[in-house]
């Protein structure tokens, strides 16, 4: 089957290539790099060529290409919050002309303007999309997910301190809807030492967040959307970053980036980051009474969490060489993380666990390969991910909130094991951008992933192995085309192929005594468009549209060999995604404003669900269903208004109607009682915001969230809806920092939850209270 | 003698004719009644939505009419594994500590005719069948026993854990396993690992139902193979797979090797060890079952006498040599004895082939088996019938007038004076509760509930 479809992408490749070959002559060529005025790349700058329709943007490096027949032009150089620059040009046919431009800034704010710039690189595209900037933290404690919450329709719920379980809910979407990419490479099956609640935000250059409608570079059954994490591409001959911070509940940070580039075109970078904490903090939790093994609900005491040590270490390492006649850019990669994570409670927060806990590592090396010949550019990289996580819970006593012990008549907390999973996931995407002329480009993506996983046993003196595997294999081709009418609109439509194969264990017979390797394969189609309009005023209007879909996992397809049954014909779940955004910039004296607001609309169906049959005597099984349909209408509006070098403002805030679309119960007529009713256990009432005050080197940073409260269970069943909802949330932190020498060296002191809120993501599970931060950080380049 | 004995030495074994939860004789109570002694059914029901479910604790005047919804009524709450009402006054929420599962929590009915919950809530461990003796709720599974006793290969031996509730002291303690008295391997002297299918108590004795499991890691290791029966070697397994109760690793042999066997233990009291134990060779295992789930099928009747069900399940194995040769039948052990004597009943041959997946006892020396629609040997089956045994006439009286578009039937009953009420979820109707006239064998439609299923029913007497 994958044969199939890469002897199909090899035929279009071939294609394109042979149409490359009939380029037409009395051509010239106009290459270079749009720098700023103190020597940085400027990415995704215009230049067009004045009075014709010759247009590029430049890329993640400055380097910009363009072809047009002999003759003399007025060259135009423009960038979002920078002068723009004329400069005449002269293209003779056959000839490499080269000219390096260098843009002031609009305003003498560098910083300022080069974040507002950076923002406006992906929000300028016709799609939902937003991007954070992360170097504006680079002085934070933040990690990744802590920018990510700033995201317009974006929450993140976590279970607790740093290394605590992460959810990324997108528009409504969550877990895996919403899928995670770094540098364009996926991360299904990576460890969760590289989630993005484990790294910290100096990692990135930038976040960027695609809602609802998805690019084809980005070949992921992402139903709600994708996050893709860009690392900085330095233009530098050599920096180092490097910062440690410590604070309360005895935690520690770390981060060193280094790297260099030589003039023959190699380059190399490290970049190691470390985290660790005990995450001691102060909740109120009942009490386990280990005389009565009651647990008193109305009696809450005010107790230290014990187990919840978390700390893990990643080095990533890159090679590359850039500007050869072969690739433009050719890296390779290899990075080594590890994790060790105490488990201190159940999903609620009465469960109390002493013992177990989890560690594991992965091995990711890494490919990429870029190279761009006349008109067409290919972008190629692969990864592998080898790695192990082992559970471990073998106590043979319980423990309390008071870490009070008391002998178990079984060992395990929960459950006995000591377990490795075995993970290998590989994963290779290759991407084409051929542009036909100034006005039109065609893009062709294949992306493919592997996903083998093998359990051991370790409770025995002689380990065991799983009988059969666990394996998935999915391809996903995607082809788009994209229209530029002259600069002010755009116009893209895409098509998308997925394919899936699976195979595992599946019983087969009732009495679960006989197990076969099974495989099953799924196909499906998506589709969508992106449109955008530059209009007057500085308006930017967009409209997308993607049918997405989301595949069945395996467990979905095969059931857990148990109780869980799954089904050999789920459908795949599928989304209508619509989304309108409306923008607008402006710039007067010494004030920059961007406000943006998007409506989102979503009409999902076929949502694969556990759906629990009545079964008795203790136990209930459950089995995977399509079932379901969701409407979902939204609102996002979000701002950032700053004021010469010392005052910034940032305003966002989300209203998401999450509604329950489907009129009947499961494979009947009856009705279904929650139709219409707010879905549960979702946040759908957020909003975020932040003030930063700068002095010279000295900046103060305001930052606040609030959450609106939401019921746990649906919202019109019963009468004590008010037992299970996390109620509305108010989060405040506060940050100084201090840059010497302009920003070589930085202090920041930060106090997060300053009010010491009791505040929860999830039900029933306290996050931390009041806590005090310090961190250093260095910074030098050449 | 350690805390946990002493602790049990003083509890006051209450011998009971008929057991557990769901087989009370309770009459009904009138709405409006005067009577000092107030009481509502309980019904705890599940909505399932686009996405979830939500579970509620819905009262209800009568069983036999009327119509309750969820929307915007009753007590949401957590949900549970198995509702266990005891004694018509307190309702415990069995929620086992595994995966996504809360704590097990209980209820009551308060004067102001509303569920309430008890503050108390209790961290329990993983059981496959549960039983109500005296005040306790007693719940029991087969699992590792301390690592104290591990052999040479690191295998521990599968061991009794038990949990007892006391639903008056507000107590759950676990049984002390360090001591070696409940290992449950070899229990029945053929080297096997057992598991214990339920509990019914008749003289003042608990009688269970004993599931033999075949060889565990431990079992199959012990003195270099010798429980291994001739013929049987090719079923140990050569490495690991499966999950839940249906797990096996690698040196395990799955499923019994004698399935033309079928045993009784008789405990003498709530500390469950030393039992004796009765053996019949004309009946298979007693104990029903679905997948990796185990029912309990010894049940005692009104009169004391121990009816042992069984339905011969193993005839799905798939290993000729793991299948009965028995058909589905009843013995019994009665009352005030420990061993069986010649009653025997062949259900398969009265019900067409068909055998059965649970009983329940219905009154008097009447029992409810809930029926499969074909029998082992065809394709398909599924349990969405119901008959009425009468043990004392030998008679097997299919019940009448059933939806005929049943999807599932509820895991709890509840008995009173000739009728035993079931609940149903047909396709295209809400879920409701049936009533079963035991002397006719018909069923009668009474309270439909507005939800997605029935999780449990029962009868609550004002406590407070």
């Amino acid at each position: 089957m994958i044969q199939g479809y890469a002897k199909y992408f090899f035929a279009l490749t071939t294609l394109l290539f042979s149409l490359l070959a009939s380029a037409n002559t009395g051509v010239g060529t106009l290459v270079g790099k749009v720098l700023t005025t103190s020597g940085d790349a400027i990415d995704y700058a215009n230049v067009y060529l004045k009075g014709t329709a010759h247009y590029t943007t430049s890329n993640e490096d400055g380097k910009y290409k363009i072809e047009a027949p002999a003759g003399h032009y007025m060259a135009v150089y423009s960038s979002v919050g920078y002068e723009s620059r004329e400069v005449e040009v002269t293209i003779q046919s056959g000839q490499f002309i080269k000219k390096v431009v260098k843009l002031a800034p609009t305003t003498e704010l560098k910083e300022v303007v080069v974040t507002t710039n950076t923002l406006n690189k992906v929000r300028n595209s016709a799609f939902n999309a937003t991007a954070i900037d992360a170097k504006r933290w680079s002085n934070s404690n933040k990690n990744l997910s802590d920018a990510l919450n700033k995201a317009p329709g974006v929450k993140i719920r976590q279970s607790g301190g740093v290394g605590s379980d992460m959810a990324v809910t997108m528009d409504g979407f969550s877990g895996r809807h919403v899928k995670v990419f770094i540098d364009g490479v996926p991360q299904e099956g990576a460890s969760s030492a590289m989630g993005l609640n484990n790294i910290p935000v100096g990692y990135a250059d930038r976040i960027e967040v695609y809602r609802g409608v998805v690019p084809v570079k980005f070949g992921a059954d992402a139903i709600g959307g994708v996050i893709n994490i860009v690392t900085p591409r330095n233009s530098r001959r050599w920096w180092l970053d490097a910062s440690y911070s410590g604070g309360s509940f005895n935690t520690h940070r770390s981060n060193v980036r280094f790297g260099q580039r030589f003039k023959n075109g190699l380059n190399y970078e490290l970049n190691a980051f470390q985290n660790y904490s005990d995450n001691s903090y102060w909740i109120d939790a009942p009490v386990e009474d280990f005389n009565t093994g009651a647990i008193n609900r109305r009696k809450p005491e005010h107790v230290r969490r014990f187990h919840d040590n978390y700390h893990n270490e990643a080095i990533v390492a890159k090679i590359g060489i850039a500007e050869k006649f072969w690739a433009d850019r050719m890296a390779f990669g290899l990075s080594y993380s590890r994790m060790y994570k105490e488990i201190q409670t159940g999903v609620r927060q009465e469960i109390v666990y002493g013992g177990k806990h989890r560690h594991g590592y992965s091995f990711t090396p890494t490919f990429e390969y870029s190279k761009t010949i006349k008109s067409l550019s290919v972008n190629a990289n692969a990864s592998m991910n080898i790695n192990r996580t082992t559970n471990v819970d073998t106590s043979s006593v319980k423990y309390n909130w008071r870490g009070e012990t008391s002998p178990l008549n079984s060992p395990g907390e929960q459950s006995y094991q000591y377990a490795a999973a075995d993970s290998r996931n590989w994963n290779t995407a290759v991407i084409a951008v051929y542009r036909i002329n100034e006005n039109q480009e065609i893009t062709l993506s294949n992306l493919h992933n592997g996903f083998h996983r093998r359990n051991r046993n370790l409770l025995a003196a002689q380990t065991s192995y799983d009988e059969i595997a666990k394996q998935t294999s999915k391809n996903i081709s995607g082809l788009s085309y994209m229209l530029r009418f002259d600069k002010r609109a755009q116009v893209s439509a895409f098509a998308k192929l997925y394919h899936q194969s699976v195979a595992g264990p599946l019983a087969t017979s009732a009495a679960q005594d006989s197990y076969v390797r099974t495989s099953h394969t799924v196909n499906h189609p998506g589709y969508g468009m992106a449109a955008t309009w530059f209009a007057p005023w500085q308006l930017q209007l967009k409209l997308s549209y993607e049918r997405a879909c989301r595949l069945p996992t395996i467990e979905e397809i095969f059931g857990d060999e148990d109780l869980e049954t799954g089904d050999i014909g789920i459908k795949p779940e599928t989304s209508h995604n619509v989304n309108l955004n409306l923008s607008k910039t402006a710039a007067w004296d010494k004030n920059n404003l961007y406000v943006e607001s998007s409506l989102i609309f979503r009409d999902t169906r076929d949502y694969i669900q556990r759906n629990i049959l009545a079964l008795s005597g203790g136990k209930s099984a459950a089995q995977y269903i399509n079932y379901g349909k969701v409407l979902t209408t939204g609102i996002s509006v979000n701002g950032r208004y700053s004021r010469a070098d010392w005052l910034s403002i940032g305003l966002g805030t989300t209203w998401m109607n999450v509604r329950d679309n489907m009129p009947t119960a499961p494979d009947s007529n009856k009705p279904n009682l929650a139709y219409g009713e707010r879905m549960p256990n979702q946040p759908w009432l957020f909003a975020d915001g932040d003030i930063t005050l700068k002095y010279r080197g000295a900046s103060l940073i305001y930052e606040g969230q609030f959450t609106k409260s939401f019921c746990y269970y649906a919202s019109n069943i019963g009468s004590n809806r008010s037992d299970y909802m996390v109620p509305d949330q108010l989060a405040h932190n506060v940050s100084l920092n201090y840059a010497i020498q302009n920003g070589r060296y930085n202090i920041s002191l930060e106090c997060r939850n300053l009010t010491d809120a009791r505040l929860y993501d999830n039900f029933s599970l306290q996050k931390a209270g009041r806590a005090f931060y310090a961190k250093f950080r260095i910074h030098f380049s050449e | 003698m350690n805390a946990y004995m002493k602790y049990l030495s003083n509890i006051h074994i209450i011998a009971i004719g008929v057991l557990a939860a769901s087989c009370t004789d309770t009459p009904d109570v009138p709405a409006g009644d005067n009577t000092a002694e107030e009481a509502k059914f309980i019904i705890a029901a599940t909505v399932q939505d686009s996405k979830g479910s939500s579970n509620v604790l819905l009262t209800a005047e009568s069983l036999d009419e009327g119509q309750i919804s969820a929307v915007g009524n009753g007590l949401i709450n957590d949900g549970a594994t198995q509702w266990v009402f005891h004694g018509n006054k307190y309702l415990y929420a069995l929620t086992y500590n595994q995966g996504n599962a809360a704590t097990t929590r209980s209820y009551i009915l308060g004067n102001d005719g509303a569920v309430k919950a008890r503050d108390l809530e209790y961290k329990v461990s993983r059981y496959s069948a549960y039983g109500i003796n005296g005040n306790e709720i007693i719940t029991t599974s087969t699992g590792d026993g301390p690592k104290s006793f591990a052999d040479a290969n690191g295998y521990l031996p599968k061991t009794l854990l038990m949990t007892h509730l006391d639903v008056v002291n507000e107590t759950s303690l676990q049984n002390n396993t360090a001591d070696g008295s409940y290992n449950m391997e070899n229990y029945l002297g053929n080297g096997e690992y057992v598991t214990l299918a339920g509990l019914t108590n008749s003289g003042g004795r608990i009688y269970t139902g004993v599931f033999p499991m075949g060889l565990s890691q431990y079992g199959a290791a012990a003195e270099g193979g010798k429980w291994i029966r001739p013929g049987f070697e090719h079923l140990v397994a050569t490495a690991d797979g499966g999950s839940n109760s249906s797990a096996y690793k690698k040196g395990e042999l799955q499923g019994t090797q004698y399935p033309d066997e079928c045993w009784v233990a008789i405990y003498k009291d709530n500390t469950m060890t030393n039992p004796i134990l009765a053996k019949s060779n004309r009946l298979s295992s007693p104990a029903g079952r679905f997948k990796s789930q185990y029912y309990q099928s010894v049940w005692a009747s009104e009169s004391g006498n121990v009816y042992v069900f069984s339905p011969s399940y193993s005839k799905i194995m798939t290993d000729a040599r793991q299948r009965t040769s028995l058909p589905a039948a009843v013995g019994r052990i009665p009352a005030g004895t420990t061993s069986f004597d010649d009653y025997y009943f062949d259900i398969e041959a009265a019900a067409g082939g068909r055998s059965f997946m649970r009983v329940w006892p219905a009154g008097g020396e009447r029992f409810l088996l809930q029926m499969y629609d074909r029998p082992f040997s065809q394709s398909g089956y599924a349990a969405t019938d119901f008959a009425i045994f009468d043990a004392a006439a030998k008679q097997l009286t299919f019940v009448k007038n059933l939806p005929a578009d049943i999807e599932s039937i509820g895991s709890t009953v509840h008995n009173k004076t000739g009728k035993i009420y079931v609940s149903i979820s047909a396709k295209d109707s809400f879920p409701a509760i049936y009533a079963i006239d035991t002397a006719t064998a018909t069923a009668t439609k009474g309270l439909t509930v507005e939800a997605s299923t029935i999780a449990g029913f029962g009868l609550l007497n004002i406590t407070e």
